[in-house]
């Protein structure tokens, strides 16, 4: 049994076989043969062992044609690794264990590669990459027709990959896919997203772990805690399944009670909200009790093609989320991308920062590509039509920087309006809080912007000086420190104090254990990941405004994250007992 | 061909068992596999264990191997 610990990106517990994922996708079947059958499987393993060692030699004759004898040397090192008698003697003690030939390759094979990448160094590294190779080319030759595709199955399993694409996690077929883990990947990632989207289990950023894992084990996904575990024991199997029963009862319980009024015990609405990517989540995001969308991240129009998007692809994309909530604020974020992921023309126009996190990212690109930046101003504006959009630009540092994106709109109004062209023309325009200068300056702010949103993701990461993707000092990374406590009350004091709203759109406020702080700090609008809305909907009916108040004075006395979060954690689990049924 | 590439088809030109030592680690000389796992670059220790028929010609050979820095190969490379 392995246990492996990630970023929980969407909650609930998946558990099935493994069906691991690669560039060349290779599915390890059943894992034990019978008595009977192992002569035949040994004879199946050194035939293909043969023909492996055939390619290999082809390869060598022709690259010794046509490049010379140094080259036809690489081969010749990889022809002896398959011929290497140590590795046949434990591949094929394996088989006459009842292994199968595809898992006794793949794990032995695994293992001498993993060996080598322990004992460091470049050099070693590299041989282990060979040792892939000829698994690979064991497999392609031991699976023949049987390899099977992501886009052909037919029974359920948890796909197991170092990274999905967002187009990949779409496509996902969610009668057989129960869950997915991946190496790479964060809570913002669009992998992580789709996942939510499409509610079943999912961790990533667990780290290298697929070189453990030959493809046949049963796997655990535990996509509310962010563990995965290959091959459990039995015990522990046990205790999932328990897990994974409390979870679906809890799922349907919650879901009855999605027309319930979102408001305190003592009869105060708290507005909860979704954050969502792609104009298809709108929908779903309704169903799940949404009253509106309080951040709809437009990236995803610069990134799923190759060029840019015309103001019509904007149009379209927001009068589709706008015909979902038709009586609800539909906020639309302008371009929150850093110039090394914008598409080819713009990207060589902007060469990559040092620092992309510090560089020409988000507002900073808008303004320094107007013609960008007016294409989708222009859209959201006719959009506005038909619901009650919202504009709210990312990033803000400083104040002439708003006043500049302001001014930009105050344009394309004018352009608009000469070309007769219809819009709407009094759209409320925020600003994200998300970089400590603006949360400092949040009373002069107020003065000028019709609200604010906390964006808390990235005001951990610039007010502690940590980027949680970096495995060294993620620990720092953490949502209960007392400065960032102090940030937002600040934010919260100064939007109090101009009578304009503010809510909160990162992470911080889809974990219910933050709920009754930010309430009890004066917060009235949250918006979340969809599939966390009822949750959060329960705990709010069971607070109440004195109760929320004083957790938030408590909280705000400690001088540690760690202490702040313990008691959030504390009282949550006094609050809501039964939410705390799955940890 | 790689140093313990050389190694490793020298010794299967013998009949006896071989193996290479480094440290605590002994490993089969035949093994191409179990020689990259001795991690062994340019200046460690090495030493060679055989028992069998032709083991002393299997001994004096590998070592000789090894320690003429590999002069079977065309141009310098790392020694591991």
């Amino acid at each position: 049994m392995q246990i492996r610990r990630g970023i929980a990106v969407s909650p609930g517990v998946a558990i099935g076989p493994a069906m691991l994922l690669g560039t060349e996708t290779f599915r390890i079947p059943q894992r034990v043969i019978s008595a009977s059958a192992v002569d035949m499987e040994l004879s199946r393993f050194r035939v293909a062992l043969e023909s492996v060692c055939e390619e290999i030699s082809h390869n060598e004759r022709l690259a010794r044609e046509r490049l010379g004898d140094q080259y036809a040397a690489i081969f010749s090192a990889h022809l002896m690794m398959a011929r290497d008698t140590q590795l046949l003697q434990q591949i094929e003690d394996l088989i006459r264990k009842y292994h199968s030939p595809e898992y006794s390759a793949s794990q032995v094979l695994r293992q001498y590669a993993k060996r080598l990448e322990d004992l460091g160094g470049q050099y070693l590294s590299e041989r282990s990459v060979d040792i892939y190779d000829l698994e690979k080319r064991l497999l392609r030759l031991l699976l023949g027709e049987r390899r099977e595709e992501l886009a052909h199955l037919t029974a359920p399993v948890l796909v197991l990959a170092n990274n999905l694409t967002p187009s990949e996690t779409a496509n996902l077929d969610r009668k057989f896919v129960l869950g997915f883990a991946t190496e790479v990947g964060g809570h913002t990632s669009h992998t992580a997203i789709l996942a939510g989207a499409l509610e079943i289990p999912a961790v990533v950023g667990v780290g290298k772990f697929l070189r453990d894992v030959s493809g046949a084990e049963t796997i655990i996904i535990d996509g509310s805690h962010g563990v995965v575990i290959v091959d459990p024991d039995p015990e522990t199997l046990a205790k999932y399944r328990v897990l994974e029963a409390r979870f679906q009862s809890q799922e349907r319980r919650l879901n009855s009670q999605r027309e319930l009024p979102c408001e305190t015990g003592d009869g105060v609405p708290i507005t909860v909200m979704g954050n969502i990517e792609f104009p298809a989540e709108a929908e779903p995001c309704r169903e799940k009790g949404a009253a509106g969308i309080g951040l709809y991240r437009t990236e995803f129009l610069y990134l799923g093609s190759n060029r840019e998007p015309t103001e019509e692809d904007h149009f379209q994309a927001y009068c589709q989320v706008l015909k979902a909530f038709p009586d609800h604020p539909v906020i639309i974020r302008t371009l929150d991308l850093g110039s090394d992921k914008m598409p080819g023309a713009l990207r060589a126009a902007y060469p990559e920062g040092v620092n992309p996190a510090l560089s020409v990212r988000s507002i900073r690109l808008s303004l320094q590509n107007l013609q960008l930046f007016k294409t989708q101003l222009r859209a959201a504006l006719r959009a506005a039509e038909f619901g009650d959009l919202r504009i709210m630009f990312p990033l803000i540092t400083t104040l002439l920087e708003f006043r500049q994106a302001r001014m930009v709109l105050g344009d394309v109004i004018e352009d608009l309006e000469e070309q007769g062209v219809p819009f709407k023309r009094d759209v409320p325009v925020g600003m994200m809080v998300e970089v400590p200068s603006a949360a400092i300056m949040a009373d002069e702010f107020a003065r000028e912007v019709d609200f604010f949103s906390l964006g808390t993701n990235d005001l951990i990461q610039y007010t502690l000086a940590v980027d949680r993707a970096d495995q060294g000092v993620a620990y720092l990374y953490r949502e209960g420190d007392p400065s960032i406590l102090r940030m937002i009350r600040m934010v919260v004091e100064a939007a109090r104090k101009h009578g304009i709203p503010v809510s909160v759109c990162g992470q911080m406020s889809t974990s219910p254990m933050f709920l009754p702080l930010l309430v009890g700090m004066g917060i009235r609008q949250v918006s979340v990941t969809p599939h966390a809305i009822p949750e959060l909907k329960e705990v709010i009916r069971k607070l109440t405004i004195e109760r929320a108040e004083k957790i938030a004075a408590r909280a705000m006395e400690f001088d540690v994250a760690r202490d702040v979060e313990n008691y959030l954690w504390g009282e949550l689990k006094r609050l809501c007992p039964e939410l705390m049924q799955l940890d | 061909m790689r140093p313990l590439g050389l190694i490793a088809k020298k010794a299967l030109s013998f009949s006896c068992d071989i193996h290479v030592v480094r440290g605590v680690n002994r490993v089969d000389a035949k093994s191409l596999f179990d020689l990259l796992t001795l991690g062994a670059e340019a200046g460690v220790q090495l030493s060679v264990e055989a028992s069998g028929t032709d083991a002393d010609g299997a001994v004096s050979q590998l070592v000789a191997l090894i320690e003429s820095d590999f002069e079977a190969l065309e141009s310098p490379v790392r020694a591991v």
